[in-house]
């Protein structure tokens, strides 16, 4: 058996040496006119159709980024989909729940489109005729316009993270900075496999995966096979990220999911075929709070 | 005509260099551009298939290594395209074998993912249930054959172990797993050798050659606009040599010419003096004359005195007067006579004029009146040359007294304004008609009969007064011709 083993790690690889998720990087990026120029932007409901909704409305900065709602209301009715966390997402390799965005310029340009109904001409009028934004716009962009419009919100997008987080400290080798629990979490995290999903610096969003390996998730979403057509990406999600997941309930691409017990059991059995027990559901959800992380407003100063 | 022609070839050959300049540079800033992108789309896409095999040798435990390399080779081709030029065809060809790769990237990783977990699983699951039941032993056995292999008989040869797996818990799942690797390990085999074999970095090599070849040419078409940026500088530069030359020489001829000039000027101002003091001899003549008789009177009266047992003392000391007025008189003469030695000094007018007054006056006809009408404060000064100014009086009276013909009056009067001193010579006599009025100061122009003098006396009265800076003005009507010269305070004077 011994050889059995020995021959499937030369084929395969240990699962062993380097750890599969990177800490983020230490220092933040700092405030620069134009993210305060987008964080104006992010807050500001004149940016919508309706003038009553801004990008705060689903993505609350006070609540881990995103809303406590399954799916956000659009006037068309529900969001097809859960509102994912704005923190850290520059660092996803690709945005949304089908992974079909590559940039934060493409996303912002959907988000004001089907999110917030935006009408164009009746936006750069009213912020061109704010003396305070079209000032502002005429500095750094040389006038009011769509684009600039975007990259102010992409500029404080890229300030939307979260460092600091306990298991980074553990990473960056203060191995105090988790329970014992935790610690015992992150080694099942590992070994059960999960991390061969959630893995690298957001713990996820950098590959794609069908959601249901080993059994079916009860869902009519077609998953990437919407944006794609081919049979082989029904059901397949992008893998999202694990950061300051503790804070963004409810769960999965419906938002059908209240709990992180229940996801991280619905996880072990549709991607993994296996049965958690209760010990190691606390274990991994007691982990998985080591990955909130801390997002400073500008201004304020540890 | 001919500097039109050769300003138009001018600017013909500067628009034409300055294109060439502009051009060239642009074509080497882009194929610099292109040779740097190139270069870190060839690193990028070695970076990638390194991140690659060590995925699939498990020692890397994350995608966004490569998800970075493919990033970055996706910026590499936006760099390339901008830069392209002639060869956009084959940039375009790079970025579909790119895009080709993203694409079985995203296959690779879901994949790899998956066959990972389930590799770890069977052999997990392996060591707890080889106890359990003989079949997961075997299973092992040609499990491990396939996955040297992933061909379809020892496919095949795990599907007949798996169906004798006992059913049931961990013995399902085994077999779920082992599915799963059946099915995926030899599509991520597939999709990693269609990765490793996309040509990517094949086919950006050759683009460096050929790139490379182009890069030569271009080089050595640059070369040749350098060559030829040269030559076109070597020409103007023997252009403005030769243009310089002739300048300098012009230069120096024009200097020669105005030597000249200025000489010829100073003799000729030097000839009019002469000819002025040969008209005052006459008068000094008989200024000299009238000193001789009463030397003779005085010398008589001595004798008489001596022989009377006088002492003549008297008469002695009479002569020795009158022989110093003579001396002095001749000193004046001999100091107006001399060239003027250019230099300006500060003096007062009146003593100067009524100098120069006295000489004329012995050689006007006995019925010209002379007046002489100072109202100047006499401490007031001009700068100047008083030599010239003395000229000028002398001309301006001889003239007065000529237009008066031998009877009439003249009056010379000095005058303070602000700008400075009006000197008037003014006549009574039947002045000058107006058609003549104009050219009285050329030179020649003289109204008088032929002989009478060099022609010259007013002409040089107009020299004189521009050098001092300053301003002549006639009036004349019959009965009265006015002369005003405006002679400036003047603190410096150009000559
Ligand atoms: C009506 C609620 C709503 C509003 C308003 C809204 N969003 Fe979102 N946002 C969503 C939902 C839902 C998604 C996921 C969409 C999907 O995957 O189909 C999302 C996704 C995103 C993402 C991608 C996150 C990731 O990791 O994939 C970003 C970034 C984002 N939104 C930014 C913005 C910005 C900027 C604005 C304001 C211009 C905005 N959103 C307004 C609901 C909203
Ligand atoms: C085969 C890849 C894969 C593995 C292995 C995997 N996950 Fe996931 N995970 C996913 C995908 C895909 C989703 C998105 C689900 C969806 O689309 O609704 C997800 C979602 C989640 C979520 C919900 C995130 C959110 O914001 O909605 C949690 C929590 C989670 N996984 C935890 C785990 C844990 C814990 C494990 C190990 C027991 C694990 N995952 C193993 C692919 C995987």
């Amino acid at each position: 058996m011994r050889l059995f083993t020995l021959l499937l790690f030369l084929t395969l690889g240990s699962a062993g040496a380097a750890e599969p998720i990177l800490p983020l990087p230490e220092i933040r990026p700092a405030a620069t006119p134009a993210s305060r120029l987008g964080r104006r932007l992010f807050h500001d409901p004149r940016l919508s159709g309706s003038g009553r909704l801004s990008c705060t409305h689903c993505h609350r900065l006070d609540r881990g980024g995103d809303d406590d709602r399954p799916r956000p209301p659009l006037p068309t009715g529900p969001h097809p989909h859960n509102t994912p966390t704005v923190f850290n997402a520059r660092y996803n390799h690709y945005l949304h729940w089908y992974g079909d965005l590559d940039t934060l310029e493409e996303q912002a340009r959907v988000a004001l489109q089907r999110d917030m109904q935006v009408d164009w001409p009746a936006v750069l009028a009213r912020l061109s005729a704010d003396p305070d934004y079209a000032a502002s716009f005429r500095r750094l962009y040389g006038g009011v316009s769509e684009t600039a419009v975007i990259a102010a919100l992409v500029a404080f997008e890229r300030t939307l993270v979260t460092p600091d987080a306990p298991f980074d400290r553990f990473l960056r080798g203060d191995t105090e900075a988790l329970t014992p629990r935790q610690r015992r979490g992150y080694v099942l995290f590992k070994r059960l496999g999960c991390s061969a999903c959630h893995q690298g610096v957001n713990v996820g969003g950098n590959l794609r995966q069908k959601l249901g390996v080993f059994g079916r998730y009860p869902s009519d979403d077609p998953g990437r096979f919407a944006v794609t057509g081919r049979p082989q990406d029904l059901g397949v999600f992008r893998v999202p990220s694990l950061r300051n997941v503790a804070l963004t309930a409810p769960y999965f691409h419906d938002g059908r999911v209240k709990t992180l017990e229940k996801a991280v059991s619905l996880m072990a059995e549709l991607q993994l075929g296996i049965r958690l027990t209760e010990a190691e559901i606390q274990d991994l959800v007691a982990f998985l709070h080591s990955l909130t992380g801390r997002w400073k407003p500008e201004g304020i100063r540890p | 005509m001919k500097s039109l022609l050769l300003g138009i070839l001018l600017a013909l050959c500067l628009a034409g260099l300055t294109a060439l300049y502009r051009y060239a540079d642009l074509e080497a800033a882009d194929a610099a551009r292109f040779a740097a992108a190139l270069t870190a789309l060839r690193l990028h896409d070695a970076e990638f298939n390194r991140d690659l095999l060590r995925l699939r040798h498990g020692d890397l435990p994350h995608y966004d290594t490569v998800n970075a390399a493919i990033r970055a080779i996706g910026t590499d081709l936006t760099a390339l395209s901008a830069a392209a030029g002639e060869l956009a065809p084959e940039v375009a060809a790079l970025g579909l074998l790119a895009q080709h790769k993203r694409e079985r990237l995203e296959a690779f990783k879901s994949d790899h993912a998956l066959v990972r977990n389930s590799l770890a699983y069977t052999i997990h699951l392996q060591e707890t249930l080889a106890r359990r039941h003989p079949a997961v032993t075997a299973l092992g056995a040609s499990l491990l054959r396939f996955l040297r292999h992933p061909d379809e008989r020892r496919r095949k040869a795990v599907t007949r172990q798996l169906s004798r797996l006992p059913p049931g818990g961990e013995f399902d799942s085994l077999n779920a797993h082992v599915q799963l690797i059946l099915e995926r390990l030899p599509r991520l085999e597939t999709t990693l050798g269609e990765l490793l074999n996309t040509p990517l970095g094949t086919v950006a090599r050759r683009l460096a050659q050929v790139h490379l070849a182009a890069q030569t040419r271009l080089q050595r078409r640059a070369d040749g606009f350098r060559l030829g940026l040269y030559l076109a500088a070597l020409a103007f530069l023997s252009y403005l040599l030769l243009a310089l030359a002739r300048l300098h020489q012009a230069h120096r001829n024009l200097q020669a010419e105005m030597h000249r000039r200025l000489e010829a000027e100073r003799q000729l101002l030097q000839a009019q003096k002469m000819e002025a003091l040969g008209t005052l001899a006459s008068g000094i003549a008989h200024d000299f004359n009238n000193l001789l008789t009463s030397i003779q009177g005085y010398a008589v009266l001595g004798r008489e005195q001596l022989k009377a047992g006088q002492s003549p003392a008297n008469a002695i000391g009479r002569i020795e007067t009158i022989v110093a007025r003579g001396r002095e008189l001749v000193s004046r003469l001999l100091q107006f006579a001399r060239p003027g030695s250019g230099r300006s000094e500060r003096f007062a007018p009146g003593p100067v004029v009524s100098e120069a007054l006295d000489f004329v006056r012995p050689a006007l006809p006995g019925r010209v009146r002379l007046r002489f009408d100072n109202r100047l404060p006499p401490e007031r000064k001009v700068t100047g040359r008083p030599g010239e100014w003395q000229q000028v009086v002398v001309n301006l009276v001889r003239n007065a007294a000529d237009a008066v013909g031998g009877d009439g009056e003249i009056t010379v009067s000095l005058t303070a304004t602000a700008a400075g001193v009006i000197l008037a010579v003014s006549d009574d006599g039947e002045g000058i008609p107006p058609e003549r009025l104009s050219t009285i100061f050329e030179p020649f122009a003289s109204g008088k009969p032929t002989g009478s003098g060099s022609g010259l006396g007013l002409a040089i009265v107009e020299r004189i007064v521009h050098a001092h800076g300053g301003r002549i003005e006639v009036e004349s009507r019959p009965g009265r011709t006015v002369f005003r010269i405006h002679f400036p305070w003047g603190e410096s004077l150009q000559r």
